[in-house]
């Protein structure tokens, strides 16, 4: 059998040898940093639903929903700096659907 | 026997040395003036801010601190394990390895920064990153080891706690939140200097110009009693603005009052100067405590006006 090192033996280091008091200490530095990463994801899951409970759905509608469901819905005000022709929706979106006129043949009457 | 600095002894670091690498007393202060520009400002301006959400604000600028305090720990830790009153830090002392202390800084200002901008807005977050930035960086780094005035300049890393909290809620920092950080920014310099009264010689030994150690005590004395006179004349223009009532001016007058009186005591004495009695140095360490106390409850004062309702504004009379 050869005393050759092994490919990649001589490469990386070996493992840090901990004594049992090392090993006690590196638990619980890793329970720490598992209990703070837990938190920063409960802290930003509860920043994110406090944000979207707050937010209003009816700005979101103001650029995309073009059917107003009743008519005592006023429509929100134009951000600051923005004209009512940037807010308007993109001709081929328009309210009102745009009907080829069709072509209507007119049967004759069949003669008596 | 020689002043080398002893070696750290290699031991295994506790939840507690982590903690310690925070600095957590300066994180309560910075907390607590923090508390004080956001409760200012919802009383100044009647916004609001959801209750979790101030509260994740206020973590924020408490994570930030404790980053920027951490940041400190491993730059300094040369000069950490010179002195004696910093030697049993967690990196001099062998408890947490330079290489985690500067990780642990670096993550956390980063997501302190990230909890800033979520709760609350991006000033609030910019604000915040230029403060850690302030404190590891331009104090640390660059002003501590080259300037006496040190700490006159690198106050203002500790002054922008009231003003983040101020742009959370607002969005915006007018000057009512730069008047906290006025009276932060010129509150550092007597309080600090009182201590490096007592510590100069540690300084000295570790190589920090400190103004006891390149301009004497005598200077350094003279010095903190101007800073208090200043400090004295800022902190009362609240009341011409409208952001401190009748109970700050009771409060901030009193308490005014009492630190101008030590600041002269402490100018009369021949506190840190080589053979200073035992008396003098009492007055120095006795102004440090006082300065505790004086910040705490000019920021308490505002809390207490804006938060029960006692705000009573002079302006105008």
């Amino acid at each position: 059998m050869s005393n050759d090192p092994k490919p990649g033996e001589d490469v990386f280091p070996q493992p840090a040898q901990l004594d049992a008091e090392g090993r006690a200490a590196q638990k619980r530095r890793n329970m720490w940093l598992g209990l703070a990463l837990l938190g920063f994801v409960v802290l930003v899951g509860l920043t994110t639903a406090v944000r979207l409970s707050g937010s209003d759905t009816r700005k979101a509608e103001f650029y995309y929903n073009m059917k107003s469901t009743s008519a005592s819905d006023e429509a929100p005000a134009l951000p600051p700096g923005m004209t009512p022709d940037q807010a308007a929706p993109p001709p081929n979106l328009s309210e009102q659907p745009v009907v080829e006129e069709d072509v209507i043949i007119e049967e004759k009457a069949p003669e008596q | 026997m020689t002043d080398a600095p002893a070696t750290p002894q290699k031991r295994y670091g506790t939840a507690g040395d982590y903690v310690q690498l925070l600095k957590p007393r300066i994180m309560m202060l910075v907390v607590f003036t923090a508390v004080a520009g956001l409760v200012a400002a919802t009383g100044v301006t009647g916004l609001t801010m959801n209750p979790l959400m101030a509260a994740i604000a206020v973590l924020a600028v408490a994570l930030g601190s404790g980053a920027a305090g951490a940041i400190n720990m491993w730059y300094d830790s040369d000069i950490d394990l010179i002195m004696t009153r910093t030697s049993t830090r967690p990196i001099p002392s062998g408890a947490v390895p330079r290489e985690e202390a500067i990780a642990m800084g670096l993550i956390m200002s980063g997501v302190s920064v990230l909890l800033m901008w979520l709760a609350s807005n991006w000033l609030a977050a910019a604000l915040l990153a230029f403060s850690i930035f302030y404190y590891g960086v331009i104090y640390t780094m660059w002003l501590k080891r080259s300037t006496p005035q040190n700490i006159v300049i690198g106050g203002g890393a500790g002054a922008f706690p009231p003003v983040i909290g101020w742009a959370a809620v607002t969005g915006n920092v007018p000057l009512d939140a730069w008047i906290l950080f006025a009276i932060t920014f010129f509150w550092t310099p007597p309080h600090f200097w009182a201590l490096s009264l007592l510590a100069h010689s540690e300084y000295e030994k570790a190589g920090v110009p400190m103004l006891p150690v390149t301009h004497g005590a005598k200077a350094t004395r003279l010095q903190m009693l101007l800073y208090t006179v200043v400090l004295a004349g800022v902190s009362m223009t609240p009341l011409l603005t409208g952001l401190g009532g009748w109970i700050y001016a009771v409060v901030a007058g009193t308490l005014n009052l009492v630190f101008l009186y030590h600041a002269v005591r402490v100018w009369r004495s021949h506190a840190g100067d080589a053979g200073a009695p035992g008396t003098d140095q009492k007055m120095a360490r006795s102004m440090f405590l006082f300065s505790i106390l004086y910040l705490f409850l000019v920021f308490a004062a505002v809390i207490v006006e804006h938060a029960a309702g006692l705000h009573f504004p002079l302006k105008g009379l």
